[in-house]
């Protein structure tokens, strides 16, 4: 049978900001227009136990996909991050 | 690391090293020079910055010249054990407003980056006129790097989220940062092969599963964003 979940990605063009800007709690944490530490800090929270979660229903092979994912994403941010920083400077 | 190598009739190794050592000197960094028995000269410079204190380290720049002919030399410019040496516990600073390892990680990137940048200047503003560079390549580099990373995704003693620790050892970062400069061909890149790693996975999961690490993926973009807004807004407000 035809899985009817929605793909991850649908767009080779910067899927993962699209993705931010849907996520509820970026529209909350945004929505008076400012970021706190605190926020970072229970947003953060928030992924470990996900991740927590979701880790043992994963074979080995598939935790070392995903394992390679967030090395490349964490990349993929520092990037993001770096070009703002230049800009900002 | 980063390499260049220039090119020009009465370039002098010797007196770039000695504005080099001098530049380190009038910025206050403990200074030393000296040749190694290859006959290249180091130029190392060191100084505890505020934001090497909040960062929780104190980098070693290291310049190094080799001759390779009477008209030809090849300059390194290294970070140090940029990485090495994080101290978790040395944040400081920071781990008052207790964020995630990337920010401050990557505003050590951006640091080091605007240090690399002004040693270059100094470096090429001391040779010849007509000097030209002639070669400008990044390191070798193996895709070893990501295979020897921890494939555990927590770390036990903190329970923060590996990854965002050694992005600065993956092979997709140093090939971006060898110049010093993140262009944006190089973030699309970067995302499309983000991408392509999720197409991979995703044909591999069930739909249960598939939910779960899509909310993961979703939930990571929002603590990603959230660093970013926060750095900008501490660089805008005080700048280090």
């Amino acid at each position: 049978m035809m899985s009817k979940r929605t793909p991850w990605v649908t767009t080779k063009t910067l899927p993962l900001r699209t993705r931010l800007q849907e996520q509820a709690s970026w529209q909350q944490a945004v929505a008076d227009g400012q970021i706190t530490p605190e926020e970072v800090r229970l947003q953060a929270e928030k992924v470990i136990a996900l991740l927590q979660t979701v880790q043992p229903r994963l074979s080995q092979e598939q935790k070392a996909q995903v394992t390679r994912i967030f090395y490349e994403m964490a990349v993929f941010q520092a990037m993001q991050t770096l070009q703002l920083t230049q800009d900002n400077s | 690391m980063q390499q260049r190598s220039y090119q020009s009739p009465g370039i002098q190794p010797d007196l770039l090293a000695m504005a080099l050592c001098q530049w380190f000197q009038e910025h206050d960094y403990e200074t030393r020079f000296f040749c190694t028995e290859a006959k290249h000269l180091v130029i190392q410079g060191y100084r505890a910055d505020l934001w090497r204190s909040v960062l929780g380290n104190a980098v070693a720049l290291t310049v190094e010249v080799k001759i390779l002919g009477s008209d030809k030399i090849t300059v390194e410019v290294k970070a140090g054990a940029w990485v090495d040496k994080w101290v978790v516990a040395g944040v400081g600073v920071l781990s008052l407003f207790l964020l995630p390892l990337l920010f401050t990680a990557a505003w050590g990137a951006w640091q080091q980056s605007q240090l690399d940048r002004r040693i270059w200047d100094v470096i090429e503003s001391n040779l010849p006129t007509t000097a030209e560079r002639v070669i400008f390549y990044p390191a070798p580099m193996t895709e070893a790097t990501a295979l020897s990373l921890p494939t555990d995704w927590f770390d036990p003693a903190t329970g923060e989220i590996y990854s965002t620790r050694f992005f600065e050892q993956m092979t997709s970062w140093q090939q971006a940062m060898a110049d010093g400069i993140i262009e944006f061909s190089e973030i699309e890149q970067q995302n499309s092969l983000v991408v392509t790693l999720m197409q991979d996975l995703e044909i591999t999961l069930d739909d249960e599963v598939h939910a779960s690490l899509g909310e993961v993926f979703g939930e990571l973009a929002v603590l990603q964003g959230m660093q970013s807004a926060a750095l900008v807004k501490i660089l805008t407000e005080s700048p280090p």
